[in-house]
């Protein structure tokens, strides 16, 4: 696809680049000079040596901490680890898995997972880039102020925001139906006795929390796309609407791609927001997604084999998803 | 290159800001969930032990209840952990299950145990294991002296108390001022009510026994408390219950003695008495009274327990009791202080002492956590009219079982 | 950046929005001021007053003078420095390296770093443990600095990675005619110009670290030197939070966080890569 920003001069230096790279993708470095012919040998050396150095670190450091819990639950998911057995387990199969999926629950609290998920992904995406875009708009003023406001639901920790929320929802005193009832007429909503208002209660909340994030990453990736491209689309009479999506939405879908993505499953295992403004699953343990039963299984129950293989089932799932959207995006493809 | 040379003089700097000096002192370390007032008291008892002699020292971790427990069996079945734990009672099921602590027996002289009450000794299943040095964590009757200035001694009377205090101001439909106000939609503030109309949890082999008369007694109990005395808000957590309190827009509250000191700093001139006797069946409304103490850790090595043994025997003996039923106004535990002048002439503290006789000990068995959880659901459904008392009862006694049954696989 | 091209209508409708969502913003934030001054522990109120009856500045005495409040937060700068450092520097290399270069597992290696985010946290409590226990690395500050830095890293390489697609090779291809080793030109051209991909991976490392306490709370045994979220959380129980001093402390907490946005936003508006092709 063509990259708009790309001059004509680029795009030559580009395929030039192309042809000589071949299949070990090595820059257009090493010049045949017949006079003094390169060493190729510890030039490959070297590019090998100068690549281990950029990528060696954070290889080394992410799988060290990862790597060992990951199998570790991978044991423990076959296993029969319980408080009975907290020392004296053993592997006993597919048992838990089946246990999982036998749990009456377990198909409608994955559902609610995923509306959970792509309900607040798409307020957070959509609000945060419309939330940039207008920010970066020259005719605004008083930038970085508006800036500061926006991002503090990101600034301030999660567990009194949360707790605050919480209580902005209640019955009688919460100001949400305050403002409701003053300014809309309404009557007031039963935000937390209700297994719908409840689930909408903490999904609003967890909008609230996650647009700034979004924000600043789009503010960031704005930043990459040329003015001209806009100020040629004026000269052309686009609308802003037109504008919008044919140049700002490409262009920034390079940035935006990682952000959604993890922001995909750091939404779907996110326990704080559910726990906290739910009271641990009220009302009636309606209000749960899938990870914090994973949490009530480990720390209150003590089920440590059923909950690992809750987990390797969360895992599985996005695994999946993941590798499905990222084909679609080609996201693991370079620009070049 | 400046920069990886930076990094690596960080890295080296700050993981170093990790070690501590080794004064050869035997540590002997605490974790506990003590808050507030007590924390402070604690801190300072610490301190005094720490200054006065130079081979032991006591280093105090605070940390929540929740994650106190499960990060010190975490950290004892790997073999680590602190060498005292001080918690809750009910901890003692979980913890003697993973064999996380030691008996008692094994730490402390026969003769030292002897010296406290039953209540002080927390037993499961015929061993000692936890030694409390305070009794509590009951459900009072908390009220607003402004307000209501004597409190009801029978259910019958402060149903016509409270009426008597609900009002509405303005107008508006909605009360200003409640009669009472708790967290009636947790199963812990239902108990009172349900030893009051005569249920309880388990029975002695660890079986739920909530599916029964009693139970949808008490259940109808708080519902007309709401519906058709309309008494009570209609939708009140903790912190709202605490806030209508403290603001003096409810008459009364029911709470327990961590929350008491908070009410003061409101500005309530608050009194505390027994649940009111149910007027039905001529029962206490019988709050659960739980021990807090402390266990020792069985990764305790030999070498380290004469230590152990000197600072347990320190924050537990008769002086520390005395004194904390002095500044704190906890129950002891020890009998010498339990029966002495001091604490019969404390007013607050018998206050305190009347409600723990009208309560009922905790069960410590490890099933109580599927009580609480299977519970909460069915209960707040019967809350919200989602289905009839008769129901929910039923439905808490199949869920408490089949959580129970769970926790086997 | 747009020019002037925007109605007057759609200029007003810019900032009614920009405006409204500012109040969503910080409306709850005034209530949590409102609990930090209010005497007597209450985190809620019947009044949407905004200075509560008695408000005091007690709360924030006591934090700053009765409790380890300041040395938490010397703490936690100091995790959170070096994890922010960590993050940019092994970032931007990395995600350099994805963006420029084809080698073998590159695309596994991409999936890898994703892969890393999905385990629920709540699982890998254990076993970090035991290997923090073993490691001899529990109530040291390595510890929780590798594990920041690996749970920030994914996103940060990922994040750099897209950007450095924005920019043509052709600039580092001059800077190679011209004679620059593959490391100056990354360094001298390159680098500068991810400027506000940069401040992402700064920001998003430092809040990482300054936020974090599941890990904290497992490594971390000794009230000196607790990070501030556990520090915070000692002023919460299980049935009752001193709530008067964890809201004081949150806002408190909160301050420096705001600081590093303002200091950094600067560079997130750079708009310097382009015109740097044309011609």
């Amino acid at each position: 696809m063509l990259e708009a920003k790309d001059t004509v001069a680029a795009l030559e230096a580009r395929e030039r680049t192309k042809e000589e790279a071949g299949q070990n993708g090595r820059p257009r470095t090493e010049r045949t000079d017949p006079v003094r012919p390169a060493p190729r040998l510890s030039e490959a050396w070297q590019h090998r040596i100068f690549l281990g150095a950029l990528l060696g670190p954070t290889v080394l450091i992410v799988l060290s901490v990862v790597a060992y819990p990951f199998f570790y639950n991978v044991v423990l998911s076959l296993s029969n680890m319980n408080i009975y057995h907290i020392r004296d387990w053993d592997v006993i199969g597919f048992q838990q898995y089946a246990a999982v999926f036998s749990e009456p629950a377990f198909w409608n609290v994955f559902l609610k997972t995923v509306v959970w998920t792509a309900v607040n992904i798409v307020f957070h995406v959509g609000l945060g880039v419309f939330l940039a875009v207008i920010l970066n708009k020259s005719f605004i003023v008083g930038k970085p102020a508006w800036r500061v406001l926006l991002i503090l639901p990101w600034a301030l920790p999660q567990y009194i925001t949360a707790l605050t929320w919480r209580g902005m929802f209640n019955y009688e005193y919460g100001a949400v139906n305050l403002l409701l009832s003053k300014a809309f007429g309404m009557s007031p909503i039963a935000w937390l006795t209700s297994p719908f208002e409840a689930f909408v209660a903490v999904i609003l909340t967890n909008i609230w929390l996650g647009f700034p994030f979004m924000m600043v990453v789009a503010l960031g990736g704005l930043q990459s796309i040329p003015g001209e491209l806009y100020e040629a689309a004026d000269v052309d009479g686009a609308s802003e609407w037109k504008k919008f999506w044919s140049i700002t939405v490409p262009l920034l879908k390079p940035v935006m791609i990682p952000a959604i993505t993890l922001g995909i499953v750091w939404t779907f295992n996110n326990i704080n927001v559910v726990w906290l403004v739910s009271n641990g699953g009220e009302p009636n343990d309606q209000t749960h997604i899938l990870v914090s039963y994973v949490y009530e299984a480990a720390f209150q129950m003590y089920r440590f084999g059923w909950a690992a293989a809750l987990s390797m089932v969360i895992f599985g799932v996005l695994f999946v998803f993941t590798q499905v959207l990222l084909k679609r995006t080609n996201a693991t493809e370079g620009a070049y | 290159m400046t920069m990886p040379r930076l990094l690596l003089t960080l890295l080296f700097a700050v993981s170093l800001v990790g070690c501590r000096p080794d004064d050869g002192r035997t540590r002997v370390r605490i974790w506990h969930q003590k808050i507030g007032a007590e924390r402070a008291f604690f801190n300072e008892a610490v301190a005094r032990y720490n200054a006065a002699q130079d081979s032991v020292v006591i280093e105090p971790l605070y940390r929540e209840t929740e994650e106190l427990r499960n990060l010190f069996v975490v950290g004892a079945v790997g073999g680590q952990g602190p060498e005292l734990i001080f918690g809750p009672a009910d901890n003692i099921g979980i913890l003697a299950l993973t064999e996380t602590i030691r008996p008692l027996d094994d730490v402390l002289p026969a003769d030292y145990l002897a010296q406290f009450t039953d209540e002080g000794i927390i037993r499961w299943e015929g061993e000692p294991w936890m030694l409390a040095d305070q009794i509590g964590n009951q459900l009072v009757f908390v009220y607003n002296k402004a307000l209501l200035p004597t409190p009801p001694a029978t259910t019958d009377e402060m149903i016509a108390a409270l009426q008597r205090v609900t009002r509405d101001d303005n107008g508006d439909g909605t009360p200003d001022t409640y009669g009472l106000t708790w967290n009636y939609r947790e199963p812990f503030f239902f108990i009172p009510f349900l030893t009051g109309f005569g249920g309880w949890v388990l029975d002695d082999e660890g079986h739920p026994t909530l599916d029964n008369e009693a139970t949808v007694r008490a259940i109808r109990f708080v519902l007309d408390l709401r519906d058709k005395y309309r008494v009570i808000p209609g939708e009140s957590d903790y912190d709202v219950a605490e806030t209508l309190f403290k603001e003096g827009r409810a008459a009364s509250i029911i709470n327990g003695p961590w929350a008491w000191a908070g009410y003061g700093d409101s500005g309530i001139d608050y009194g505390i008495a027994p649940i009111p006797r149910v007027s039905e069946t001529g029962k206490w409304a019988a709050p659960m009274v739980a021990a807090k103490g402390y266990s020792v850790n069985v990764n305790v090595p030999d070498e380290k327990l004469p230590a152990v043994r000197a600072v347990l025997m320190y924050l537990t003996d008769a002086e520390m009791q005395r004194q904390m039923a002095a500044d704190l106004a906890t129950i002891p535990t020890m009998r010498t202080v339990r029966d002495s002048d001091a604490v019969r002439d404390n007013a607050e503290l018998q206050a305190s002492l009347e409600t723990v006789e009208k309560g009922r000990m905790m069960p410590i068995a490890p099933q109580m956590r599927q009580v609480w959880d299977g519970m909460r659901g069915p209960y707040q459904l019967v809350m919200n009219g989602a289905v009839t008392p008769e129901e929910g009862a039923r439905l808490m006694q199949e869920n408490v079982e089949k959580l129970i049954a769970d926790t086997f696989l | 950046m747009s020019t002037s091209s925007t109605s007057t209508l759609g200029k007003i409708g810019s900032y009614a929005f920009l405006t409204f969502f500012v109040f969503l913003s910080v409306y709850p934030i005034t209530r949590i001021i409102t609990v930090s001054l209010r005497p007597g522990d209450q985190l809620l109120s019947t009044s949407l007053d905004f200075i509560p009856d008695g408000a005091t500045l007690d709360n924030y005495r006591a934090l700053l003078f009765e409790t380890p409040f300041l040395r938490w937060m010397l703490n936690s700068v100091l995790v959170a420095f070096v994890v922010t450092v960590t993050g940019v520097a092994l970032a931007s290399t990395a995600g350099y390296a994805i963006s420029r270069y084809r080698f073998l597992g590159r695309g596994s290696m991409l999936s890898g770093l994703l892969i890393t985010q999905m385990f629920p946290a709540t699982m890998l409590l254990l076993p970090l443990y035991v290997v923090l226990i073993n490691l001899k690395l529990l109530n040291s500050y390595l510890g929780i600095i590798v594990i920041y830095s690996a749970t920030a890293l994914p996103f940060c390489v990922w994040q750099m990675k897209g950007y450095y697609d924005t920019i043509p090779v052709a600039l580092e291809e001059a800077a190679r005619i011209d004679g620059c080793t593959p490391w100056q030109a990354f360094r001298r051209v390159i680098f500068p110009l991810a400027a506000p991909a940069l401040v992402i991976t700064a920001l998003f490392s430092f809040m990482t670290a300054w936020n974090e306490y599941v890990v904290a709370n497992v490594v971390l045994q000794d009230t000196d030197m607790f990070t501030l979220p556990l520090g915070l959380k000692m002023f919460q129980g299980d049935m009752t939070t001193q709530w008067g001093l964890y809201a004081a402390g949150a806002l408190l907490v909160s301050i420096p966080v705001v600081g590093l946005f303002l200091a950094l936003s600067r560079y997130l508006i750079s708009g310097l890569t382009l015109g740097a092709v044309k011609g």
